[in-house]
């Protein structure tokens, strides 16, 4: 096993950190309410992993590229790293819904201040 | 058994539990999510290309629908669209810590005192700390 087996590891193990210091440092997600963030962290990741074993089960994907994996397995053909980033997935998912939710409350606090109450879905209601 | 077909199910579960909180009096900001999507699509389609580029993971050519982004098969970015209906909707729908009410747009009122006792040990931090 040489340094190169924990490329991908690695680079997963870097971009949590990176979603995770968002995400504490704004208080957005397991920042703002620990317990429930990571319910739906397990909640999530547990989806996706049933859905990865029958993806597997059918022989849709499989691993490959063993250089660049520890070669550790959950499950047959399941690298650890996909616990990874299937948490990833999540965690990266949830920082970008509740970031945006956050900016754009706060735009729609500072744009409506004098004015009467915002309708529920709010003024960008009719975007999407 | 295709990959797209396998997706389905998947996708079916999500789209219900995004309705339950839809309906459930949830109103949380569209375009909010739909910003949030095009990041994580965007995302997506960069860090897919790169595990498959590099050949972390392989395809069954047989079981796919030929239709990529890139490199990426199609049918992967079921795995993003399904969370970004599942796991807002999961945010929502669980109850909140502290009385606050679920989510950013808070529709109930948990009821006793501004701290609910922690029954699971995963609560770290004090409950006081929380000030949304």
């Amino acid at each position: 096993m040489s340094a190169l087996s924990f490329a991908y590891l690695a680079a997963l193990l870097v971009s949590l950190a990176g979603v995770a210091t968002l995400d504490l440092r704004f208080r957005l997600f397991v920042g703002r309410d620990p317990r429930r963030g990571i319910a739906v962290l397990a909640l999530g990741v547990a989806f996706f992993v049933v859905w990865d074993l029958i993806g597997v089960g059918a022989g849709i994907f499989f691993r490959g590229a063993p250089e660049l994996l520890t070669g550790v397995l959950i499950a047959p053909e399941v690298p650890l790293e996909e616990l990874f980033f299937l948490t990833l997935l999540c965690w990266t998912t949830m920082v970008l819904v509740t970031g945006m939710r956050r900016l754009l409350g706060a735009r729609r606090v500072a744009g409506a201040s004098g004015a009467p109450p915002a309708s529920p879905d709010g003024p960008e209601g009719g975007v999407s | 058994m295709t990959y797209l077909l396998i997706d389905l199910p998947f996708l079916a579960v999500a789209i219900v539990v995004a309705a339950v909180a839809w309906v459930r009096g949830r109103r949380a900001s569209r375009a909010a999510w739909a910003l949030a999507a095009v990041g994580v699509l965007v995302l997506t389609a960069v860090f897919d290309n790169v595990l498959v580029g590099t050949g972390i993971v392989g395809y069954d050519p047989a079981l796919i629908s030929g239709v990529r982004i890139g490199v990426a098969p199609i049918e992967d970015f079921a795995y993003a669209v399904a969370g970004l209906l599942l796991l807002p909707a999961l945010w929502d729908l669980l109850p909140a810590r502290g009385g606050g009410g679920p989510g950013e747009a808070s529709v109930r009122a948990v009821p006793g005192p501004a701290q609910r006792p922690e029954s699971t040990p995963r609560g770290k931090r004090a409950a006081g700390e929380e000030a949304p």
